[in-house]
């Protein structure tokens, strides 16, 4: 979710997390502070890139995807359109 | 005091790991709630509604430090990447105090350094063993010092030699996938101990079946200390830092 989020465009965790609650209606109100260490293992798995950004009133640091993070995103999804064809096959709401 | 830095110098004291890491997270948390501060008060929230709010969406303490630190697993790698750097250290220290041993006893007095005490009467059968291992020795207390100077360059430094091996591979398998803790503090204590123990085992001339020689438990013990002090100047470095 976090990697489908910064798909549009690189953000710092603020936006991250208000995105998050946006796309999902409010359903997804997850303890903002979690985000983080979340942002941080995607990065040291590759996933994201950072950098901090000192031009405004506070200091952010913004992340955006790299090259390996957009493939896994593409993998991930394809990987969640199975499985939830395969559930809606079972429960017969397909 | 402030709420929000309550909250942040709460998550401080309970962040594990890399300083660099913890720093990093704590400077974002803070950025984060005071955006949603602002958010709340352009609601209309007054300042004390905002603060509130804000803390209540950035989750408590102990799920956030959680979320950092990682579940049991990391914490059990963790434990055992900070093991294998301190058997890293440890294998280093006792093929250093070997080798530094056998150098000054080359140059003083191998008698001062594996020499039996003067008090030790060990057993004829070991005494002929000795004897019949160094036939170069004119009397049996030369070939006790011989013999421990022989058994402690080949049989200890050499376990020493390749359990630092082992450890550096294990250190850097692990190193890669998971930081360690800081463990200086615990570095300093466990070196210091068994530093002084080894100097009081020199100043005693303390002897046992397999460890004897004032020069070589003073030489340990020195190696030791000199680890241990090396650890407690790095953890003073992250306390002041």
């Amino acid at each position: 979710m976090l990697l489908s989020v910064l798909d549009a465009g690189p953000a710092h965790g603020y936006e991250v997390s208000a995105e998050l609650r946006r796309r999902s209606d409010g359903d997804f109100d997850l303890p903002e502070g979690t985000i983080y260490p979340a942002l941080h293992r995607l990065e040291k798995a590759g996933l994201l890139s950072s950098t901090w950004d000192d031009s405004g009133t506070r200091r952010r640091r913004i992340y955006q995807l790299t090259a390996q993070g957009a493939s896994a995103l593409v993998e991930e999804k394809h990987g969640w359109q199975r499985f939830a064809a395969s559930v809606n096959l079972v429960l017969g709401v397909a | 005091m402030d709420p929000v830095e309550a909250y942040l110098d709460q998550v401080a004291r309970r962040l594990r790991g890399d300083a660099a890491d913890a720093r990093r997270l704590l400077a974002e948390l803070e950025s984060h709630l005071l955006d949603e501060v602002d958010a709340a008060r352009a609601e209309g929230l007054d300042d004390a509604a905002a603060r509130e709010r804000a803390l209540a969406r950035i989750g408590s303490v102990r799920t956030v430090a959680r979320a950092a630190n990682g579940g049991t697993r990391d914490l059990l790698a963790a434990l055992m990447t900070s093991a294998a750097g301190l058997a890293v250290v440890g294998f280093a220290a006792i093929l250093t105090g070997t080798l530094v041993a056998e150098l000054l006893g080359h140059v003083f007095s191998m008698h001062a350094f594996y020499g039996l005490p003067g008090d030790v009467n060990p057993a004829a059968a070991k005494v002929a063993g000795w004897l019949a291992d160094q036939p170069s020795a004119t009397n049996w207390h030369q070939a006790a010092t011989l013999e421990n100077a022989d058994d402690t360059l080949l049989l200890r430094g050499g376990a020493s030699l390749i359990g630092l091996i082992g450890s550096l591979v294990a250190y850097a398998w692990l190193r890669r996938r998971h930081r360690g803790l800081p463990i200086a503090v615990v570095g300093a204590t466990a070196f210091g101990i068994v530093g002084l123990a080894l100097v009081f085992g020199g100043v005693t001339g303390s002897y046992t079946a397999a460890e004897w020689g004032t020069g070589k438990w003073l030489t340990d013990g020195l190696v030791a200390l000199t680890v241990a002090m090396a650890y407690a100047g790095t953890a003073a470095r992250r306390a002041l830092a």
